[in-house]
Formats: C-alpha cells, structure tokens, sequence
C-alpha cells in the first residue's frame, strides 16, 4: 500500500492543486453565468497546440504552450471585447461558437497530419495519473502567479463578475488570467475534469454559504474529498482515474444539487 | 515533331504509371518498392507514425483502392476496423477476401502468438488469436514475404519479372547482411519492456527478452495498479530498455524513468516514415538493433 502512496502522491497533490485553483475560478464563472468558458478556452488553447505541431514545435515543450497560450490570449481579449461592444449578444452563445469553430478547426488541421486522434483523445482524457514532481513545480509557479493577481486585485475581479463595474482591460485580464490556468490543466487533467473541477464544487459552495471565504473552504472540502475518493477507486478497481473522478463529481451533483434547501445561500 | 515527342513522353509516363500497388502499411510498401524499384507505383494508406490499428477512412484513400491492380494488406484482422470500409468504398469487391489482386501478407510468413487452443473475447482487448499482426518487424520475415511478392508481381507484370527478380536478390542480400551484423552486435538476453506487442518478432529473431507490456490488455490504456507491477519487475528483474512504439502516449514511460533513474525510455519508431531518418525497412531495423548494441 505504502508503494501505491507513493506512486499515485504526485497525483494526488496535482488534484488538490488543480482543485485549489479551479474551485475559485468556478466562483467567478458561475457569477458571471458563462459555464462553457472553460471547454470554449480549453479547445481554443488546443487548437493552439495543434497549430504548434503543424509548424513542428516540440508537443508538450514550453514553444508549444506559448502558442498555445498565444491563441487563448486572442480569445480572451475577443471575449472582454464582445462584453463591452455588444448588449443584446449574450456571451454564452459567442463562448459556445467559439468552441465549436475551435473544434472543428482542429480535427480540420489534425486531417492534414497523422497522430490525429492521439492528440484528440489526449485533451480529452488528460493524463492525471503519469504527473511527475517536475510536472507539479511547474504547474504550481504558473499558478502562484495567478493566485497572487487574483488575491491582490480580488475587490475589483469579483465585482467584475458580480457585474457591479465594468473595465474592459480589467475584464480581459480575467479571461487572460483565465486562459494561462486553463491550457495548462487541460494538458494535464483533459477538458472533462477540468470541467467538473471547475464547476461542481463551486455549484455547490455558492448554494451552501454566502461569504466568498466560507465558500472556498466548502468548494476546496469537497473537491478533495472527490478528488482522493476518486483516486482510491480507480487504483483499486484498476480503472482510467480521470473518468471515475468526473463520474463522482458529475453523480454527486446530479443527485444531491436538486435537494439541497436555498433558503442558507 | 515536337507534338510526336510529347506524345511518346505520354506513353512512357504512362507506361511507368499504370501499375499500380497499394499497400496497407509504410514496411509493405517500402518491401514492394525494394522489389519493384522504378517499374510500379507504390502507396501506402497509413503513414509511418501512424497506429495502424485505427484510421479514419478519407474518401481520397478510396480513390486510390479504387484504381489498384493490387493490394497488399497485413492481415490477422489488423486493419479490419477500416480496410473493409474502404474496399467497399472503392467499390472493388474482389479486393474484400483473399485474390489474385489482394494479397494477405500473413499468410506467406512465420506467425508468433497463435492463440488456437483458447477461446478469446472481447473482454481480451483487442487481441489478435490468429497471430501477432506486427511480423513486419522481423527481418527474416521480410526476406520471405519478398519472395512471395516478387512471384505475385511477377505474375501481374510479366515483362518486368527479370528485373523484380534481379532487385529481390539484392534486397535478400542486403538485408542477410544486415541480420548477420545485429546478430554480432546485439548481445542475446538482454530484457525488454514495450507498450505494445509491436516489437515481438524484431525482440524473437535477436533473442532479446520481451518481459512485460505497458498496456495491461492489447488496445486498454495503460492503469495505475498495472504500472506499479511492472516498475516492481523493472526492480527485481533489473530492467534496462523500455522501448515506446513513437504512435503511443510516452507519458507513462516518463513516468516509469522519473521512478527508476537508470532506466533507459526510447521513444523508437516502428514503421518506415516514423521518423525523417527511417526511409526503408533497413534503416527501420538498424535503428532499433542499434538500442541494443553494447
């Protein structure tokens, strides 16, 4: 057992991390009612690496996550600019567009080479159970640097989601800040459970308390928990870890988000 | 005059152009260009670094079955998640079994893993019972599969017969030298680990030791519980060579390494075309003798 501890630890610490910073900016999404931001800028990230691979960057290498970081940039100032030039254009449609244009694009450029539907099933499955220490370190600065601007300007970003002010250069930082997280865990994670790292924990953190800080502790609680539960039974029943882990969030808030009284949020 | 020559050009061009072979995969496609050198024209549908169990069927792949006069396929079921959806495409049904213009390279080689005696599910993977598809990966295969595809051409282009055999001696000569040199230079023994049973028959005719795959079942991603087993083999059995075919996910052989430092993780190709160095079955079969030279 203590040689499984010690295989699966780096996974498992790359869960909570991805937990810590994902339930947070589930908080921000689901204030902004934009849920699909994630799989739009995690396709628009991907269609980035595949762009990469088209010109023969190093797949995985620092070349290929600039560019790959280069796109979710683009996306994300088009994001901040269609908030602030459109009224009666909801972002959710043009986050939805964007993700299917995003799509398609890629198999249309995956068509034209071959490790096709490698690449395709690698974001989608992620690799959550092969993550190294090297791996953690990395991912870990990326996000401190994240967590820091988030922390320092936290007044003004949540009263940006909030919709109470409205900046357009602070706006698109949010979604730039957004894409730097997003195209680095969906490399590592794949699009499904960041999705569910995303928005399950903070779902139910929004409908259990009212303060920003009591919901982090809940959301965090939860996404661990998931998280390790997660981990143990895939380990013990020998299956694909990333599926049971967004098979249990996904369950969980299936069955309980519908009983849960709102009269304490 | 010049209307005269350009029609003659015609002619000739056309000459060289009008037989034309398909094969399934780069290795069958780089033997039959070794046999026929200029005479025919050879394609191969997968490319190099591609995995040739799965392919998405592209209507360009259709039209180029459609005008073969033969096809060469690997056979054991390997490509039958798209062959027959491509044979039927073409709308050449004479090409779906077994013919005088589909040529199954199975049957004219040596098989390894025949699974006869035992009944095998789906519950197996993607288990191949009639044998291990991947027979293109030994040398001595390749001499005997020549032999059958110089008499097959031979049949189908009389006129060029003298010529695809005059090119299959030298091809056999060639690569008999090139087996007698990995005999000296690889040492016998030496124990191996890979992501696939990609490599049997290249690991069987060497005598190097195939100890444990990656995937725990063929086609089934590789699991944590499976993993840790094999880095305990890695351990107990000192392991040195983990080989990866170049189509697979090599995370998880990072992974292996980052665990065990003295593990050597080659990311090989498999296939001519894998890689921008590996032009034929030659360099194909030097580069991965050449990880086990001492």
């Amino acid at each position: 057992m203590s040689e499984a501890i010690s295989f699966l630890l780096p996974s498992f610490v790359m869960c909570f991390i991805l937990v810590g910073i994902h339930c947070y900016l589930g908080l921000h999404v689901l204030k902004r009612g934009i849920v699909f931001i994630d799989l739009s800028l995690a396709q628009v990230a991907s269609l980035g690496s595949t762009v990469a691979i088209l010109f023969h960057v190093e797949h995985h290498g620092s070349g290929s996550y600039m560019i790959s970081l280069a796109f979710t940039f683009i996306a994300a100032l088009y994001f901040a600019f269609i908030r602030k030039s459109q009224k009666n254009l909801s972002q959710e449609v043009m986050i939805a567009i964007v993700y299917a244009f995003a799509s398609a694009s890629v198999i249309l450029i995956l068509n034209t080479m071959a490790h096709g539907s490698e690449h395709i099933k690698e974001v989608l499955i992620g690799r959550i159970l092969w993550v190294t220490w090297p791996d953690i370190i990395k991912t870990t600065s990326i996000y401190s640097i994240v967590a820091i601007l988030h922390f320092a300007f936290r007044k003004i970003f949540f009263d940006l989601s909030e919709g109470k002010t409205y900046h357009f250069v602070w706006d698109f930082l949010f979604y730039a800040l957004f894409g730097v997280v997003i195209s680095s865990s969906v490399g590592l994670a794949g699009i499904l459970l960041v999705f569910s790292f995303l928005i399950v924990p903070a779902q139910f953190a929004i409908m259990l308390a009212n303060t920003v800080k009591k919901q982090l502790v809940i959301g965090w609680s939860i996404g661990v928990l998931i998280s390790l539960t997660g981990m143990f039974v895939s380990y013990h029943f020998d299956m694909p870890a990333g599926a049971i882990i967004v098979t249990l969030f996904t369950a969980l808030a299936i069955l309980v988000l519908p009983f849960i009284s709102s009269d304490e949020a | 005059m010049l209307t005269k020559i350009l029609i003659c050009l015609l002619f000739i061009s056309n000459a060289y152009a009008e037989f034309k072979v398909v094969t399934t995969t780069t290795n069958l496609a780089s033997l039959v260009k070794e046999i026929a050198g200029d005479e025919i024209e050879v394609l191969s549908i997968t490319k190099g670094v591609q995995d040739p169990h799965y392919l998405e069927a592209k209507p360009s792949y259709m039209v180029k079955l459609a005008k073969a006069d033969l096809l060469i396929s690997l056979g054991l079921g390997l490509e039958g998640g798209w062959l027959p959806l491509l044979v039927r495409g073409a709308r050449r049904p004479e090409l779906r079994n077994a013919s005088q213009r589909h040529m199954i390279a199975s049957q004219y080689v040596n098989l390894l893993e025949v699974f006869k005696d035992r009944e095998v599910t789906r519950a197996d993977g993607d288990i191949h019972p009639q044998g291990n598809p991947h027979f293109m990966l030994g040398p001595k295969n390749s001499i005997k599969l020549g032999e059958a595809v110089l008499q097959r051409l031979s049949q189908l282009k009389p006129e060029s017969a003298k010529v695809f055999s005059k090119n299959y001696v030298k091809f056999k000569d060639k690569m008999q030298a090139l087996v007698d040199t990995l005999h000296e230079k690889i040492k016998p023994h030496q124990k191996v680990i890979s992501y696939h049973r990609t490599l049997s028959y290249f690991y069987a005719e060497f005598q190097i030791d195939f100890v444990e795959v990656l995937e725990p079942k063929p086609g089934i991603p590789p699991t944590a519980k499976h993993i840790m087993q094999v880095i305990q083999k890695i351990k107990k059995e000192k392991i040195r060579h983990v080989l990866i075919e170049n189509y697979f996910d090599d995370s998880v052989a990072h992974k292996i390494e980052y665990e065990i430092p003295n593990l050597k993780v080659h990311t090989i190709p498999v296939a001519v075309g894998g890689n921008s160095k590996i032009n034929n079955l030659f360099e194909l079969y030097k580069a991965i003798g050449q990880l086990f030279y001492e």
